[in-house]
């Protein structure tokens, strides 16, 4: 079985700690999770892996909130990419706003994820989150 | 004289006929003796010189001195019948002269020695005088009367010529009347027999100038002229045709009248009719001639007059009334008889007072008595509005335009009068309408201002005044663009200039703000109200202007503050986005590293530890509710959802079925729920806080909450969300609405459900209140604008809700599905 390739774009530590100890339970799933703090290192991360010709991410989980440059700047860099045009990008905020879901849908996000309050939501979540995506190699 | 001189020949009775020559010879007076065959056996030196008798001693006839039939009648008398006295007055003539004499004999008989009459004296006095002054007289006497005759002028000198020509033995009379620069002989004339036809046909059309001819030269001084043919310069053509008609002198006649020559009169004397020298007499009369056909001129003119007059007075609407100079009426046409009530039958005669208003009359009568006592009248001549009395008693105003004439019978008074009463209506509505005007324009603070169609101002009130700092004496009949900044001023003038050619105007009738100019030449914002009227002189506009200064920094004032909200807002905003991921941030990880420590290492806390991971739970849980709340308390109203038809009694009966399943011990029922046109998050969050509040507070384990709606009569609703829990106190009814504002101490609510919910209905335009005795009964109206089926009237209520029984977790639930229908779509 091969390994889940996720890029975490998120600066809170204590949601990165909280969102990989999540993924790393998903049973019979590996996931490799790179973790990105800002949105710019997530974009340097996504062009570097290119020009090395590795492997690119299965699934990017990008938060809004980012120091420096936003979510929304991110989500639109890799879909402005023809390289990166099909990668899944799941985003997982704790805003609730409406207008912030929309323009994620309009940029071209596979899913806009609200970060629940309860720990145990949280990691049923991104759990699910991880099977939805592992499932075509899973089988 | 004349008796001594006959006494004498009386006492000599049958004395020698040579005593009575010599008598006669003596006598001072003309004297003469005839013979019983009327031979004048001698004339005394004063009669040879009256008669103009030669010296040659021939004693002619008394027939050749008077006339045949004068001596037959004289020795008839005299000789035959032998009367001692015989007189009689003959013309004579002067044979010397040939001029014309009355002479009046005096015979008296002489007798011989016999005592029969052979001779008698003639004592001879000259009446020429007399007679000439007798015919001028009856001469006049006749024109006079013909003229009275006479139907116009030309009959009147037509008149004057057959007068002229009988008295004077003319053959011919006829009329030349001045046309233009020419003087034509027109066809009025009178001949006298037939010997001066030819000169009559050949003068009949003929012109002359202005002294041409005798004729010309009487029109041009104004003098009679005249000419005897052969001697005088007559017209040259003329000549011999006159002298062939044997006509002795032509004397043309000027008829002055005050306007100049009216007329010639050309009269032809013929030497074998007439005796010479009638010039002076034709001369006369033609003065005398001159009045008559003025006084004929003047009176055609009068007819003519009097004609038109009664032509326009009969037709006229006015009254036309005349009266004579003790105010009796003369005249009274229709349009006095209608206007007063009187027929023309029954007021002429009559004193005009019977249409004067009694308490009038005295004065009536006071000025006609002044003006007949010789007074000047002080309305002659002029127009004044008085009033005048009907038949039927009532008074109307009138308008009256007096004029006075000297009539035959002394002075009258013309009067027309003119009934003005819908005149008077209109002018007294008009000052009304205009003291209004002025009182509302005097008043007013505003600048009332009104200018004709060039600009120019014709009204400028006390407001305008004090707003522009120009008096009315120095605006009226000034142009408006004094007021104007000079910068709008060319617009200002096209504007006026495209109004006054007729386009409509783009401004009158609507409200605009411009920028006007004080004297001192500061500007200021005003309101400009314009309104268009046709006047007298044309178009003409109003305006109002109200200085608006103070309201414009109101205004800004207003909308400086309007922004500095909006951007509060905007930071409220922000603030609150960022407080929902912030805040929630940190609380995401506490739930979760409390999540791990439990699964982790919650055997090594006990029961104790465990206890105190809930409670850490449940604080951080109700910390992140707050912040929910607040969140969506923010976004009440920010939300802008098209407002869409919601069937209440739906929406409700799936908020119960949500609340209800966590609250099996709740009876819900909701029944007559209206469709509303409105947000539907808005809507669902008022009912969700509503029923949720009254499950959470009602502190009892029967509670039942029911929903009922009911018809206003404007066309509104009144909702009730109502339960039988332990109820708020009167107090705490309108606190209950602020925000956290909590009435008891548990966590079950944030205090801040009300407070959206008061929000949420003021953003609907409705109300939301707290009633109710037992429990609570919150009431909330909504405005008639959005709602589309009104509540079910009461009676209807029990049969609509089907009750399905207890659900499965124990509430009941009312089936609200059947009405989905009625959703309009």
């Amino acid at each position: 079985m091969s390994e889940l390739r996720v890029l975490l774009v998120e600066d809170d530590e204590d949601h990165v700690f909280l969102i990989r100890r999540a993924m790393r339970e998903v049973d019979g799933v590996a996931v490799a999770v790179q973790v990105a703090s800002s949105g710019d290192d997530a974009v340097r991360y996504l062009d570097f892996r290119r020009e090395l010709r590795g492997a690119q991410p299965d699934i990017v989980v990008l938060d809004l909130r980012l120091p420096r440059m936003s979510g929304f700047d991110v989500l639109r860099s890799i879909r402005e990419n023809p390289a990166f045009s099909a990668m899944p990008v799941v985003v997982l905020s704790s805003s609730e706003h409406p207008d912030d879901r929309d323009q994620a849908k309009a940029l071209g996000a596979d899913d806009y994820l609200c970060k629940p309050l309860d720990g145990g939501q949280l990691r049923n979540q991104v759990q699910d989150l991880i099977r939805r995506f592992a499932v075509p190699e899973a089988v | 004289m004349a008796l001594t001189f006959r006494n004498r020949v009386w006492q000599r009775g049958a004395s020698a006929l040579e005593r009575l020559v010599e008598v006669v010879q003596a006598e001072e007076e003309p004297a003469c003796v005839i013979d019983r065959r009327g031979v004048v056996v001698v004339a005394n030196p004063p009669l040879i010189e009256l008669l103009g008798l030669g010296d040659d001693g021939l004693t002619p006839r008394l027939g050749y001195l008077a006339s045949g039939p004068f001596e037959l009648e004289v020795v008839t008398a005299l000789f035959e019948k032998q009367h001692q006295r015989h007189r009689g007055t003959v013309r004579c003539t002067n044979q010397r002269t040939h001029e014309p004499l009355w002479l009046k004999w005096d015979f008296s008989a002489s007798a011989d020695g016999r005592g029969r009459t052979s001779h008698a004296v003639a004592l001879v006095e000259d009446q020429t005088g007399r007679i000439n002054a007798d015919s001028h007289v009856r001469i006049l006497q006749y024109l006079i009367t013909a003229a009275a005759r006479a139907k116009d002028s030309q009959d009147l000198l037509y008149a004057a010529a057959q007068v002229l020509c009988h008295f004077t033995g003319c053959g011919l009379g006829q009329v030349w009347l001045p046309d233009g620069d020419w003087l034509v002989c027109s066809p009025v004339h009178y001949a006298h027999g037939y010997e001066l036809e030819h000169i009559r046909r050949e003068s009949l059309g003929a012109r002359l100038r202005a002294g041409q001819g005798i004729t010309g030269l009487a029109w041009s001084t104004g003098e009679t002229e005249v000419a005897i043919p052969g001697e005088d310069l007559v017209e040259e053509d003329r000549a011999e045709t006159l002298a062939r008609a044997g006509v002795s002198e032509v004397v043309a006649v000027p008829i002055r009248t005050s306007t100049g020559v009216a007329a010639v009169l050309e009269m032809f004397v013929s030497r074998d009719r007439a005796p010479i020298d009638r010039a002076a007499l034709i001369a006369k009369v033609g003065v005398e001639l001159g009045e008559l056909l003025e006084r004929r001129l003047l009176n055609d003119a009068l007819r003519a007059s009097e004609e038109r007059f009664r032509a326009v007075s009969e037709s006229a609407v006015d009254a036309i009334v005349s009266a004579d100079g003790a105010g009796r009426v003369v005249s009274w046409n229709k349009g006095a008889e209608k206007m007063f009530g009187w027929a023309s039958h029954e007021m002429v005669g009559r004193s005009l007072t019977v249409i004067i208003p009694e308490r009038l009359r005295a004065m009536h009568n006071a000025g006609i008595a002044r003006v007949a006592a010789g007074a000047p009248s002080t309305l002659a001549g002029t127009v004044v509005e008085l009033v005048a009395l009907r038949r039927d008693g009532s008074e109307f105003p009138v308008e009256l335009a007096i004029g006075m004439f000297e009539g035959v019978d002394g002075r009258g008074f013309s009067a027309v009068l003119r009934d003005i009463s819908e005149r008077k209506a209109a002018e007294q509505a008009l000052r009304a309408s205009q003291e209004r005007f002025r009182a509302v324009s005097e008043s007013a603070v505003d600048a009332i201002v009104s200018a004709d169609s060039a600009g120019r101002v014709v009204s400028w009130n006390k407001g305008a005044e004090a707003m522009f700092g120009w008096s009315t004496t120095e605006m009226v009949g000034h142009p408006l663009t004094v007021i104007i900044p000079e910068r709008l001023r060319a617009m200002h003038n096209a504007g006026i200039a495209r109004v006054a050619a007729g386009a409509p105007s783009t401004l009158a009738g609507t409200v605009v703000e411009l920028v006007a100019l004080r004297r001192d030449g500061s500007e200021f914002p005003v309101e400009l109200a314009i309104g268009m009227f046709e006047g007298v002189d044309g178009l003409g506009f109003s305006a109002v202007l109200r200085d608006i200064t103070e309201r414009k920094a109101a205004e800004e004032a207003v909308a400086l503050a309007s922004r500095e909200v909006e951007r509060t807002n905007a930071e409220l905003e922000t603030l609150i986005y960022s407080a929902s991921h912030d805040l929630k941030s940190p609380m995401v990880s506490v739930l979760g590293y409390l999540e791990y420590l439990k699964v982790d290492y919650g055997q090594m806390l006990g029961v104790e530890g465990e206890r105190y991971l809930e409670r850490m739970t449940d604080c951080t849980l109700y910390m992140q509710r707050l912040i929910q709340d607040l969140i969506e308390l923010s976004q009440v109203g920010r939300r802008r959802g098209e407002p869409e038809p919601l069937d209440l009694a739906v929406l409700v009966g799936r908020i119960i079925d949500e609340v209800g399943a966590s609250h099996p011990d709740t009876t819900f029922s909701a029944s007559d729920l209206p469709v509303v046109l409105g947000d539907p998050v808005a809507f669902r969050q008022l009912f969700t806080n509503l029923i949720e509040n009254a499950v959470q507070h009602g502190d009892r384990r029967d509670l039942a909450v029911e929903v009922t709606a009911r018809s206003l009569p404007g066309g509104g609703a009144e909702i009730s969300v109502r339960d039988n829990g332990q109820g708020i106190p009167d107090q705490y009814r309108e606190l209950v609405f602020g925000v956290f504002e909590r009435l008891d101490g548990s966590r079950a609510g944030t205090g801040m459900g009300l407070a959206i919910c008061r929000k949420i209905t003021e953003q609907f335009g409705g109300t939301i209140s707290i009633t109710g005795t037992k429990g609570t009964d919150v009431r909330i109206v909504v405005p008639p604008s959005m709602v589309r089926h009104a509540a079910a009237a009461p009676a209807t209520l029990a049969a609509a809700p089907r009750s399905l029984g207890p659900t499965p977790g124990g509430a009941e639930i009312i089936d609200l599905t059947t009405r989905t229908s009625e959703v309009p779509a």
